[in-house]
């Protein structure tokens, strides 16, 4: 079973990530800020993650940049979550390293479709 | 120009060509174009590595089933399409079929370009590491698209340039993708500018180059001006 890391400063929605990711077979690893995310990252056993952008302490894009210069988490396949919807937000999250971005409110199934898609690239299936 | 790599784009759709041709051209990356999914596999054996881009009204209600061959060789593929026909259902409909993405037809040449890189880091890595650094033709001049950094090759190594504004490093990597070829000034207003081209004049690539050749110092000269046409890059 993959391990998920989601990092989301609001509670609801963490429990709602939680409910979304678990059924569609992906364990969570839940963190509510951008620090705590990268902290629990370096603990190990992440295979996939998804960021909220705007979180305190350490939003999505600098938590995005760190993972993507440490040699040790360049290939960590990252969706982000925002309610940004202009271009130009969208297009500074894939410039920084995402491979996916959901703007809010997303649906369920759109998630896992889409984490499905990573997860095939990474299992090479 | 990375010869091995090619986008095959399906699609009869003559609005699509106009808007993401010109990103596709000006990023360096050799498009074909079919009408038919049959011709586009047939010509998947003709190249090496490639992504395609298929128009989901090209593929017809049973499109899912069509791309199977695509999905069997492992051959990377995108499908676009027009929102609102079956909203959210179709797009996880395609990926499930085995599409990387599913990317709406109305998307901005310049989200489409950072969609493109963000799969090709995914599918063809090597090519990925490729493209992200930009050399000129004699060395004397390098760009690197992830961290937005130029430098110039001097004495034995490599001096980093002033930082350059985002227009000044998209002019900049123009050049070296297109060197020694005479740009006129309106493909690269669309080129660098894109959607926004409409909204600035020809004049605002004179400012734009100006502003690049000084922070090139003596290198500027190498963006050499072609009297009625645009620019050139030319290396001594």
């Amino acid at each position: 079973m993959l391990s998920v890391l989601v990092a989301e400063d609001d509670a609801s929605l963490r429990a709602l990530l939680k409910e979304v990711l678990e059924p569609g077979g992906y364990r969570t690893v839940i963190c509510e800020n951008g620090r705590v995310a990268w902290e629990r990252l370096l603990a190990g056993g992440i295979d996939l993650a998804v960021l909220d952008v705007n979180m305190p302490e350490m939003d999505g894009i600098e938590l995005l940049r760190r993972i993507r210069t440490d040699g040790r988490f360049t290939k960590l396949p990252v969706i982000l979550l925002t309610i940004r919807s202009l271009v130009e937000d969208q297009l500074q999250g894939f410039e920084s390293g995402a491979d996916d971005y959901l703007t809010k409110p997303f649906n369920g199934e759109m998630l896992l479709a889409r984490l499905k898609v990573l997860e095939r690239r990474i299992l090479g299936s | 120009m990375i010869p091995s790599f090619r986008v095959r784009l399906l699609t009869p759709d003559h609005e699509i060509l106009a808007r993401w041709g010109p990103p596709l051209k000006a990023e360096g990356w050799p498009c074909s174009v079919f009408e038919k999914l049959g011709e586009l596999l047939a010509d998947l054996p003709t190249a090496q590595s490639g992504l395609a881009l298929l128009d989901a009204e090209a593929l017809g209600a049973n499109g899912p089933a069509a791309v199977r061959p695509l999905r069997e060789t492992r051959h990377p593929f995108l499908v676009f399409g027009r929102r609102g026909r079956g909203g959210d259902s179709e797009i996880i409909r395609w990926l499930e079929a085995g599409s990387d993405d599913f990317i709406e037809s109305s998307t901005d040449g310049r989200l489409l370009l950072a969609k493109l890189r963000a799969h090709l880091r995914r599918l063809l890595p090597a090519f990925s590491d490729e493209m992200q650094v930009l050399l000129s033709p004699k060395g004397q001049m390098k760009c690197d698209r992830r961290q937005r950094r130029a430098w110039l090759h001097g004495d034995g190594a490599w001096r980093p340039l002033p930082v350059l504004t985002e227009m000044e490093f998209e002019l900049l990597c123009l050049f070296l993708r297109n060197p020694e070829s005479a740009l006129e000034r309106r493909f690269i207003l669309e080129a660098v500018w894109q959607e926004r081209a409409g909204e600035v004049n020809a004049e605002t690539v004179d400012k734009h180059v100006e502003a690049l050749r000084r922070k090139l110092g003596a290198a500027g000269r190498r963006i050499q001006t072609l009297y009625g046409v645009g620019y050139a890059f030319r290396e001594e």
